[in-house]
């Protein structure tokens, strides 16, 4: 097994005075989707951020590329890791082209401007993704499954080799959460270290590798995602029941949320 | 809007040619002309007074129009980028506040008229450090939105302050001395005052200008930018304190002129779009085209000067109602 | 017959201690109080000795100390040292007051009740506005309050009241007598003058700020009947643009800023006025207090011969120094050595 690209080791998250999580370790490789599950509040924004080097780790250490994060100057650090938020609207109305363009920040010195080379390393980046049709056009005129889109391009062409991603689907509706997923498991493809939190278990089942189970800053399973998501552990994870659906075409297994009531035996 | 630089260009030759030609003493267009067929032959002028009127009395006045106009732009261009809210002015910081106080004791202790002047200028450059001071103590939270309280809390001590001189002050001679000054003017233009506006004002704009395309990076969240590699800590106090040099020499030169700091750079938004790049110098130029175009109503209106201030004023407020009428779609 | 305690209520004993009494009070009742009418048409009750006058602004202030000098409480603004030269010694470096009305009021209440004055002063404008704040402050201190009309023509008719006011009427006569010829002699001379040269009135640093037509900064010019360039506009102080003052083109110019006065003959901006060109510009004498524009009160009075001077120099051949030596001594009651006149007529600090 190759030496991991990103590796945190007995992480406090948390915030000066606060701690969220504790005990928290977790690998990440290239070609592979991480997924850190668990349900609202538990722990695991914190822990991306802490991962990135966007909050300082209360105790532990975070290692990219087996150096200390500390040790990372900004740019270079944006040059292998990127981050993909979740895609609230920025203020002013940027087109889809100028948004991923910032993705060059890293590369760039501090009076430059993005110059020809740039611009088609955003234009790769937007049909790898398939909206280079959205280019010209607002990131507020654009639906919110296309601008996370968007923004998962602009870490593209940071031209990092691990992708971050929080709550990519949060607020999709149905269509756009596929969109996404699909790009997802396609930077897998292409070689990239991809890591992403979520709150839906089938999310992490059908698009991520392996999983990391958090609740309330611990970690309750870490490992291949066929083994530490099924009904047991989704209960103890979510202190409610899950219903498992087999035969579902694809051989993998859905969760639904248990809920009891008279009227289920009805249908 | 296709070609939008080129109205910005438009209204500055508009406001040049204007500036140059309007006020209260009438010099035809045949005069002008005259006299510039005589500065090409190395001639005399025929009439003397067109050249003391446009050398030295509309020109330096117009020059500093366009760079107080320009200024102020940009910087507020700048702010709304920094704090990512579009209803940001380059008073935020207290920069005008600060400027004003100094303005305002240099009246009260007599200083001369460059004296003056150089008490805004630093006014407004201590107000502006004790705000990024008292902000940086502040180290949890959403550093912009410490600095835009810090800002706020801080402009308003100044302007307790502003009041308490007042009350002190003459109320014969000094008073009416610190309102005229406190509404905004450029009547005193004067050719020697020039370089002392211009120096800082290029210097910041220049900076500005060069980082330009890193202000699209920092208008996003903190976190953002960070990812992104951009250095958000060092980047903000090289905007604020280039901002806040050229509000500085702004307000120190022409005293509190508002809204064009808030209204042009939308204006250019609506011109040439959201991207910095592209925003800043189209700010700029627009900036000083208005500035101008409105300083010269301000001296041909009346007979008596018309308070610059009270004129932005007038005219900003009900152009910023129209502009917030078409921006509900974000700003774009 | 053994002594009998006195008993006080015995009737006879009785009648006289009413009678002691009212004797004991009858003092208090004949510190009997005058009615006077003042300047704003108002029924004041002063008491028969005023010592303490209280002067609610500065144009009072300087009423009060030319007529009654050793009543005047204390200053609204404390005199700084220059102007202390030009005042009595133990009168003009009597403690800062604050200023009861007007533009800014910065006078302590409770302050004002604890020193008791005899009587309140103001000399300013009798407009209902400054009627009724008269009236309250006098019903609220319990103090007399008397409005005097502060126009430079109603000046004889002030001194007159505020005689009466304080009772010194032979001094508050001669005042007024002086201030009368002065005013009637000097209108007179600018009736007869042939021709009006064009007059400017520089505030400021920069010379640009001025009063219009109908401010109290001009009411000299116009009270003399001298033309002022922007007497056209109504208004109070307003700025004007150099190309204004070019447009204008004065002949004269009158001004009490020193900076301005130094920088004017150099400014290539104000080359082609024709009063810099015919160095007719002018500053004036400001201490102890300025002859022109501020305060609103009786030292302008040397200033209409000032000004008529420096605008008709044929009709006013007068000394100046000679007229300032007469007022100051009349009026702010010290004796100018020939240096202090030179002094007080450059108009410097």
């Amino acid at each position: 097994m190759t030496a991991p690209l990103l590796h945190a080791e007995q992480l406090s998250v948390g915030y000066p005075g606060r701690v969220v999580g504790s005990g928290l370790s977790l690998d990440l490789r290239g070609g592979e989707v991480l997924a850190l599950l668990g349900p609202n509040g538990c722990g695991k924004t914190t822990l991306l951020k802490t991962v990135l080097g966007l909050l300082p780790a209360l105790a532990g250490s975070v290692r990219l590329q087996g150096r200390a994060l500390a040790d990372w100057p900004l740019a270079e650090r944006a040059r292998v890791v990127a981050y993909v938020p979740q895609g609230q609207a920025s203020t002013f109305g940027f087109s889809a082209l100028e948004m991923v363009l910032m993705g060059r920040t890293a590369h760039l010195g501090l009076i430059a401007r993005p110059g020809a080379k740039d611009r088609a390393i955003a234009q790769q980046a937007l049909e790898r993704l398939g909206i280079v049709h959205l280019a010209p056009r607002s990131v507020h005129e654009v639906s919110g499954g296309e601008r996370q889109l968007v923004l998962i391009a602009r870490a593209l062409a940071q031209q990092p080799q691990a992708v971050l991603l929080d709550e990519p689907t949060a607020s999709l509706d149905f269509g756009n959460q596929g969109l996404v997923m699909r790009a997802i498991r396609t930077l897998a493809h292409e070689g990239l270290a991809v890591l992403f939190t979520t709150h839906d278990p089938n999310q992490a089942l059908r698009c991520a590798d392996r999983a990391l189970l958090m609740r309330e800053g611990r970690v309750l399973g870490e490992g291949a995602v066929g083994q530490v998501i099924e009904a047991e552990g989704l209960r103890a994870l979510y202190r409610a029941g899950a219903h498992q659906v087999d035969d579902v075409a694809g051989g993998l297994p859905v969760f639904l949320p248990e809920f009891e009531t008279d009227q289920a035996t009805k249908r | 809007m296709k070609g939008g630089g080129l109205w910005a260009g438009a209204v500055l030759l508009a406001g040049l040619l204007l500036a140059l030609t309007q006020g209260r003493i009438h010099i035809p267009i045949g005069d002008l002309a005259q006299w510039l067929g005589a500065l090409l032959q190395g001639a005399p002028a025929p009439n003397e007074q067109v050249p003391t009127i446009v050398l030295q009395v509309r020109g330096p006045r117009a020059l500093a129009a366009l760079a107080v106009g320009a200024a102020l732009a940009v910087a507020g261009a700048a702010f709304q980028g920094l704090f990512r809210n579009p209803l940001v002015s380059p008073d935020i910081l207290g920069a005008s506040a600060g400027a004003a106080l100094g303005a305002v004791l240099g009246i009260f202790f007599s200083f001369g008229v460059f004296g003056i002047q150089m008490a805004a200028f630093v006014g407004g450059l201590l107000a502006v450090t004790l705000v990024y001071g008292v902000g940086s103590t502040v180290r949890h939270g959403d550093p912009v939105l410490v600095l835009l309280l810090a800002g706020i809390v801080i402009g308003s001590l100044l302007g307790a302050c502003i009041g308490l001189v007042k009350v002190l002050a003459d109320p014969y001679n000094q008073l009416p001395a610190m309102t005229f000054w406190l509404l905004g003017s450029l009547a005193a233009a004067h050719a020697d005052d020039l370089p002392s506006l211009i120096a800082p004002v290029a210097l910041g704009t220049v900076v500005l200008l060069l980082l330009r395309w890193r202000m699209d990076v920092m208008s996003l969240p903190e976190d953002e930018a960070r990812s992104l590699g951009a250095r958000t800590t060092g980047l903000r106090l090289l905007i604020v304190a280039a901002a806040t040099l050229v509000t500085a020499a702004s307000v120190a030169a022409a005293g509190i002129v508002g809204w064009v700091g808030l209204v042009v750079p939308h204006l250019a938004r609506f011109l040439v779009g959201p991207s910095f790049v592209r925003l800043l110098p189209t700010s700029a130029v627009l900036g000083g085209g208005l500035l101008l175009l409105i300083d010269t109503l301000a001296r041909t209106l009346a007979p008596v000067e018309i308070p610059l201030g009270i004129l932005t004023a007038l005219i900003g407020s009900p152009f910023f109602i129209v502009l917030l009428r078409r921006a509900s779609r974000g700003w774009t | 017959m053994a002594s009998k305690t006195p008993d006080l209520f015995a009737p006879r004993r009785r009648d006289l201690l009413i009678a002691a009494g009212l004797g004991a009070c009858l003092p208090a009742w004949s510190q009997a109080t005058r009615s006077v009418v003042d300047g704003a048409n108002r029924r004041v009750s002063v008491p028969a000795q005023v010592q303490r006058i209280f002067p609610a602004g500065p144009p009072a202030a300087i009423w009060i100390y030319t007529l009654a000098p050793d009543a005047l409480m204390g200053w609204p603004r404390a005199n700084r040292g220059p102007e202390l030269e030009f005042l009595l010694p133990g009168i003009g470096n009597r403690p800062e007051v604050g200023r009861l009305t007007g533009r800014g009021n910065t006078t302590n209440l409770e302050q004002l009740l604890a020193s008791k004055p005899d009587l309140i002063v103001d000399a300013g404008s009798t407009r209902q506005t400054f009627v009724e704040l008269a009236d309250r402050v006098q019903a609220q201190t319990g103090i007399p309050y008397a409005l005097l009309d502060g126009r430079l023509e109603a000046t004889a008719q002030g001194y007159t009241l505020l005689g009466e006011l304080t009772g010194r009427t032979e001094r508050a006569a001669r005042l007024a007598r002086y201030t009368a010829d002065t005013l009637r002699a000097v209108r007179e001379r600018v009736a007869r003058a042939p021709a009006q040269p064009r007059v400017y009135f520089a505030r400021g640093p920069h010379g640009l700020e001025t009063g219009l037509g109908g401010s109290i900064n001009v009411e000299m010019f116009e009270a003399m009947g001298i033309r002022h360039v922007a007497a056209g506009l109504q208004g109070g102080l307003a700025t004007v643009s150099i190309e204004q003052v070019l447009g204008w083109d004065p002949e004269v110019i009158v001004t009490i800023d020193q900076t301005f006065a130094q920088t004017v003959h150099t400014n290539p901006l104000w080359r082609g006025v024709s009063a810099v060109k015919n160095g007719r510009v002018h500053l004036s004498p400001k201490l102890p207090f300025g002859w022109i524009d501020f305060p609103p009160s009786v030292n302008r009075l040397p200033g209409l011969w000032w000004l008529g001077s420096k605008v008709f120099p044929a009709l006013f051949p007068e000394d100046l120094g000679a007229i300032a030596r007469e007022f100051y001594q009349l009026f702010y009651q010290v004796e100018l050595t020939p240096a202090q006149v030179q002094r007080v007529l450059a108009g410097r600090d």
